[in-house]
């Protein structure tokens, strides 16, 4: 037997305590037992360690020993540039450390806000006196005090209530007051569903009462929630997966190449300072050092243009993960309905139906009603008169008190208009749970009226006649039958059905049935269309509810829901994992009566099954669940703040289709990445070549170092992020989900990087060279040259081959798909601007003094300049040319 | 087999002894309820314990017999276990450390390496779940559990009518079970349960609910954690193997570490050492 099954003086015996609460030192020794009531936080981290340990890592050692050599390299050659070189470097390490620091290390609050909800006091009998207590010294046994708008810090079994009702929404996510009583729930087997229990986190509304504490700090089912919340793992996004891939491959060519050339150089009598230098450069232009800036500033403008989708991501790297996501655990009220209720339907009991348009509390509508006689439209009438004088609600300024339900039924009453003048409310029975009816007293011209409203059954039962077309009939058990037949078929089809009835008597009996009235929570309009978008996309919807499976099915199938199964939570706590496994791997669930924490469960199995979950939460309680998925997304209007913290997205329109487009957005990122990393690889073909050739060939050094760096971290930079930006194309939502195997860098990124586009580049920059030197009278094999203008300004021809092409190679990957010339012009606004800003700096490079020293250019006669056009034009042209086959290829098959 | 559980008035011991009870209940054993006097123990407390355990003894239908001698408590519990002859000693033990140089019964206990019985060491964090447990999970060994755990493990399990999960860490890390395709982890985890088939039998056989818990790679406690509270176990069992002495001394116990963390009720064996 459970304590909350247990009498009091039970409940007591078990707790070694009694109702004049524990003895001081009963308490000492109980602290020291089962410890102080407090939620463990988070370790704390060591944010200045966290950020020089960025400088740790592979791809940063790397490039610190490059900046090494290169001012030991700037000691014994000085004036050579190696120490701008060595500095730039340097820069390049500080900015992808700060970047990679700012990204992994945003300060948890999910915890703080958790414990937000927990008091700092609280108020206890102990040694027969009350006094006040910080809660974190409360201990199982205490006898805990609860007054009106206490926060409550541990798990108590009620021993006096009166009409305590407590907000237990951090636990369950309902925001309806509960009541709670102090008698034993024998018959009730979990604590979450006991009425006698009160629960940490939750707060009192209104009454008071007296709990013995039973549970304190993470032995509490708010313990639990705060321990899942701080524990659970959170596997490595795609995104930073896919980075530390990339770079580590990048890295690895680098370092094998400049090994090579380290020991090829060292052999061929190069000298080891040379040769080490020759194999930094090599290096260097291998290493893609603005990618990290570049991928990181590409995710905030993405998330940006989430954020006017009504979609706010936290997390940079979720922007890529949604474009993952495989399949979406989505709540039903708000998300997929609009959370307002609103009346469809009256059926009348003489038979007519009436259909009302206008969706929620605010659109305006009408009503269309199917005459039987002449004075339909005044039962009609008196109806909604009957129906709307008995409700509490109202509507002022846009501003809604009241029940839901009795919303619906006052908007409904301004579609029909009705006259409610001269009535005078004498006195009222309330509702609740028990009753499942309401009634209310009112007197017009001295004749009083019951105006009755409630559940089908209920009321049904209390009637004795109804209103039909030519007046009241006797309401016989055939008829009764019929009337409940036709509101079960309104609740099959999700409406909540009240019924509405009145007499003339002081008490609940013999009354007049008028007819009942179908409120639901309508599906939002939009929805259908996302669900739509998502099974073409091949992303999985599923529906995790709280409400009965019949409701839950209807409304999946309004709004076109693929339903293979319905699994309600008491079933899912009997299905074995590797069956449930099984279940969702092969059919798309309904989840309904389900409990928030279950969700958890749901997201590690669909998680490994080798899906990317996304899953909706508003709840305290779906805090553990929404950081466990891939994507947690909270609610913006509905969600708590803890929901919040925990998210990696708010949905700030709590709009299922806000999702939708969210995930168009993320895939659109992880294309716009692909495309701006094959554009970065191209320029480093440009930037090897020439290295080798001047390692084989007896020319001057066709490229500097400092030069590469003009490229990766700056001309390459503003067109790259530009690429970042790109629109989604047309098909980015008929397409499947990147598989968690697909990869970024993958042989068609290299394709189409190195050995594509890479070459034009590096013919361009070489034919430049040799052709400006042997134009202006060099001969091979002239080393002498080394420094002059001739071999300056032949170096310029080198730099400005691959920029040139860099300028056409942005336009040709802007689909890796569609042809350029159906991508609209004007249409990536960024992309015009850094065409704009690269003509400038090419304008600098070669005219403006100061940059010229930096980058070691010079001017080159604008003819000259003309040797360089056919390239880019060539190079534009083949991945033009490749595009078209690839989509007639596609097209065949 | 004898069960033996030492009380000091505290509800925390007298967790332990509603554990211990429901294990001998299993065993159709005596229950043996040791009572080491210490000044500070207020008798009165004592004494009301024992009554509500002789009379949940009675509704389970156990032989209870009380010993209350005055003395130093480690010895003591060492001796009376010794000439009883008891197999299991069930010892409560509290939240945490307060002083490093505390004198708790249960941690001395565990440090002596020669001691004839074997000794669960009781963490209660919610006094609900000594009255009604759902799922009991073994942990915190890499591989099948060994049979003193499994045996106390399926001992409370019937006893309380629930469910057992066995826990099974993976030889895999997070990166390569990512990596594999879903039957190649299904065939995975057939594989690596092959060695819980024993137990499984034994389950089936008893006609008792369990399931595999799979862990990937070593067991830390906030995967744990992450397992226990969201499969809603109620009680964790998990087993200690001795280190050698030097090894003891360096590096922490990964059990005792996930014992401490608990935040369920949970109980660690420390097998005793059948040769002395």
């Amino acid at each position: 037997m459970k304590l909350h099954q247990m009498g009091i003086a039970e409940v007591f015996a078990r707790l070694n305590t009694s109702r004049n609460g524990l003895r001081e030192n009963e308490v000492q020794e109980r602290l020291l037992d089962f410890g102080l009531n407090e939620i463990k936080k988070s370790e704390k981290k060591n944010y200045l360690w966290e950020y020089f340990s960025q400088y740790a890592q592979f791809f940063a050692i790397l490039l610190e020993v490059a900046a090494v050599l290169s001012f030991v390299a700037d000691y014994y050659a000085p004036d050579e540039g190696n120490n701008i070189l060595g500095w730039a470097i340097v820069c390049a390490v500080v900015i992808n450390a700060t970047f990679t620091f700012w990204q992994e290390y945003k300060a948890d609050k999910a915890m703080e806000a958790l414990l937000r909800l927990m008091p700092s006091y609280i108020k206890v009998v102990r040694n027969c006196k009350e006094q006040e207590i910080e809660s974190r010294y409360i201990v199982p046994g205490d006898i805990m005090v609860l007054e009106e708008g206490d926060k409550i810090s541990a798990d108590a079994i009620l021993i006096e209530a009166n009409s305590l009702f407590v907000n237990m929404s951090t636990l369950n996510g309902e925001s309806t007051p509960a009541l709670r009583i102090a008698e034993p729930e024998t018959s009730c087997e979990r604590e979450l569903e006991a009425d006698n229990i009160v629960f940490a986190g939750t707060s009192v509304i209104s009454g008071n009462g007296l709990g013995v504490v039973y549970a304190t700090a993470d032995g509490t089912e708010f313990g639990k929630i705060a321990t899942l919340t701080r524990d659970v793992q959170k596997t490595l996004t795609p995104m930073q997966k896919e980075i530390m891939r990339i770079t580590q491959i990048l890295t690895l060519i680098a370092v094998i190449m400049g090994v090579i050339f380290f020991v090829l150089g060292y052999f061929s009598n190069k000298g080891i300072l040379m040769a080490a230098i020759f194999a930094l450069s090599l290096i260097v232009a291998n290493v893609p050092e603005g990618l990290l800036p570049t991928i990181t500033l590409s995710l905030s403008l993405a998330s940006q243009r989430m954020a006017r989708r009504n979609a706010l991501v936290k997390n940079l790297d979720s922007v890529e993960t949604l474009g993952s996501a495989t399949v979406i655990c989505t709540d039903k009220t708000g998300t997929l309905t609009r959370n307002e209720m609103t009346l469809k339907e009256v059926f009348l009991a003489s038979g007519e139906t009436v259909t009302l348009s206008g969706e929620g509390y605010f659109e305006s509508g009408g009503f269309q009603l199917q005459q039987v006689s002449n004075h339909s439209l005044e039962r009609l009438k008196h109806f909604m008169r009957v129906a709307t004088l008995n409700t509490h609600a109202h509507i002022e300024h846009e501003k809604l008190f009241g029940d839901p339900t009795e919303l619906a039924i006052i908007v409904a009453g301004k579609k029909i208009p009705h006259d409610i003048n001269g009535f005078n409310k004498i006195n009222e029975i309330p509702f609740t749970s028990e009753r499942k009816m309401m009634s209310s007293f009112y007197e017009k011209e001295n004749v009083s009226y019951l105006f009755a409203k409630g559940a089908v059954e209920i009321i049904l039962n209390k009637c004795t006649d109804y209103l039909n077309d030519h007046g009241l009939e006797a309401l016989s058990d055939e008829k009764k039958a019929n009337f409940l037949a036709v509101a079960e078929s309104y609740e099959a089809r999700a409406f909540r059905v009240l019924a509405v009835a009145e007499g003339q008597d002081e008490k609940e009996e013999n009354l007049t049935f008028l007819g009942f009235v179908a409120i639901m929570d309508l599906p939002r309009a939009e929805v259908y269309e996302a669900i739509q978008h998502c099974y073409e996309a091949g992303i999985r919807v599923m529906m995790i509810t709280g409400d009965s499976p019949g409701t839950a099915k209807a409304i999946g199938q309004m709004i076109g829901l693929k339903i293979d199964k319905i699994i309600t939570g008491d079933q899912l706590r009997r299905l074995g994992e590797e069956e449930l496994m099984d279940e969702l791997k092969q059919s798309d669930i309904l989840f309904a009566r389900m409990e928030s924490s279950q969700k958890l469960l749901i997201a590690s199995l669909l998680q490994s099954n080798g899906e990317v979950v996304a899953m909706t939460g508003d709840g305290v309680n779906d805090a553990p669940a929404l950081r466990k998925a891939d994507i947690g997304i909270s609610m913006g209007i509905a969600g708590t703040e803890v929901t919040k913290e925990a998210a990696d997205m708010i949905l700030l329109d709590d709009n299922f289709s806000s999702i939708v487009s969210a995930i168009e957005e993320g895939r659109t990122v992880y294309f716009n990445i692909k495309k701006f990393v094959t554009y970065i690889l191209s320029s480093n073909v440009p930037e090897i070549v020439p290295y080798i050739l001047q390692f084989f060939l007896k020319i001057p050094l066709p490229l500097s170092v400092i030069q590469i760096l003009s490229i990766d971290l700056g001309s390459d930079m503003i067109p790259g992020l530009a690429l970042g930006s790109e629109k989604p194309e047309e098909n980015i939502m008929k397409r499947q989900p990147v598989g968690k195997s697909e990869r970024i860098l993958d042989w068609e990124v290299f394709k189409r990087g190195y050995f594509m586009n890479g070459i034009f580049e590096a013919m361009a920059a070489m034919f430049g060279f040799m052709a400006f030197l042997y134009l202006h009278g060099w001969q091979y094999g002239d080393l002498s040259i080394n420094q002059s203008l001739l071999h300056r300004q032949a170096m310029t021809m080198t730099l400005l081959g691959a920029v040139f092409c860099q300028l056409l190679n942005v336009w040709t990957l802007r689909s890796y798909e569609f042809s350029a010339f159906s991508m609209g012009f004007f249409k990536n606004k960024l992309l015009l601007i850094a065409m704009v800003i690269e003509f400038v700096w090419i304008y600098m490079l070669l005219y403006v003094e100061p940059v010229q020293r930096i980058f070691n250019t010079a001017p080159v006669p604008p003819g000259d300049l003309l040797i360089l056009l056919p390239f880019p034009i060539m190079l534009f042209l083949t991945h033009e040319f490749y595009k078209y086959k690839k989509r007639r290829k596609s097209l065949l098959k | 087999m004898k069960v033996a559980v030492a009380i000091n008035g505290s509800l925390i011991a007298e967790g332990a002894a509603i554990y211990a009870m429901q294990y001998a209940s299993q065993l159709d054993s005596r229950l043996e309820v040791f009572h080491i006097q210490n000044p500070g123990d207020q008798i009165e407390l004592v004494e009301a314990s024992i009554s509500r355990l002789r009379s949940m003894a009675i509704e389970k239908d156990i032989h209870l017999e009380v010993t209350s001698i005055e003395g130093e408590p480690v010895s003591e519990l060492l001796r009376l276990t010794k000439v009883r002859h008891i197999d299991t000693l069930f010892c409560s033990t509290r939240a945490k450390k307060q002083f490093i140089f505390e004198n708790s019964v249960a941690d001395s206990l565990s440090r002596i390496r020669k001691r004839a019985c074997h000794l669960a060491v009781v963490k209660i964090k919610k006094i609900n779940s000594v009255y009604n447990c759902q799922k009991v999970g073994l942990f915190g060994r890499k591989g099948p559990p060994d049979i003193v755990q499994f045996n106390l493990g399926i001992g409370l399990t019937r006893s309380y009518n629930a469910g057992l999960v066995l826990g099974n860490s993976l030889n895999i890390t997070q990166k390569k079970w990512e990596n594999l395709a879903i039957h190649n982890k299904k065939n995975l985890l057939r594989k690596s349960d092959r060695n819980f088939k024993p137990y499984c039998n034994i389950c089936q056989m008893m006609g008792t609910p369990f399931q595999i818990a799979h862990m990937l790679g070593e067991w830390n406690h906030k995967e744990i954690h992450d397992y226990l509270l969201s499969r809603k176990i109620n009680l964790m069992i998990l087993s200690v193997t001795h280190l050698p002495f030097f090894t003891s001394q360096l590096f922490k116990n990964k059990s005792e570490n996930i014992f401490h963390q608990s935040p369920i009720n949970c109980l660690i064996l420390y097998p005793g050492d059948k040769g002395s």
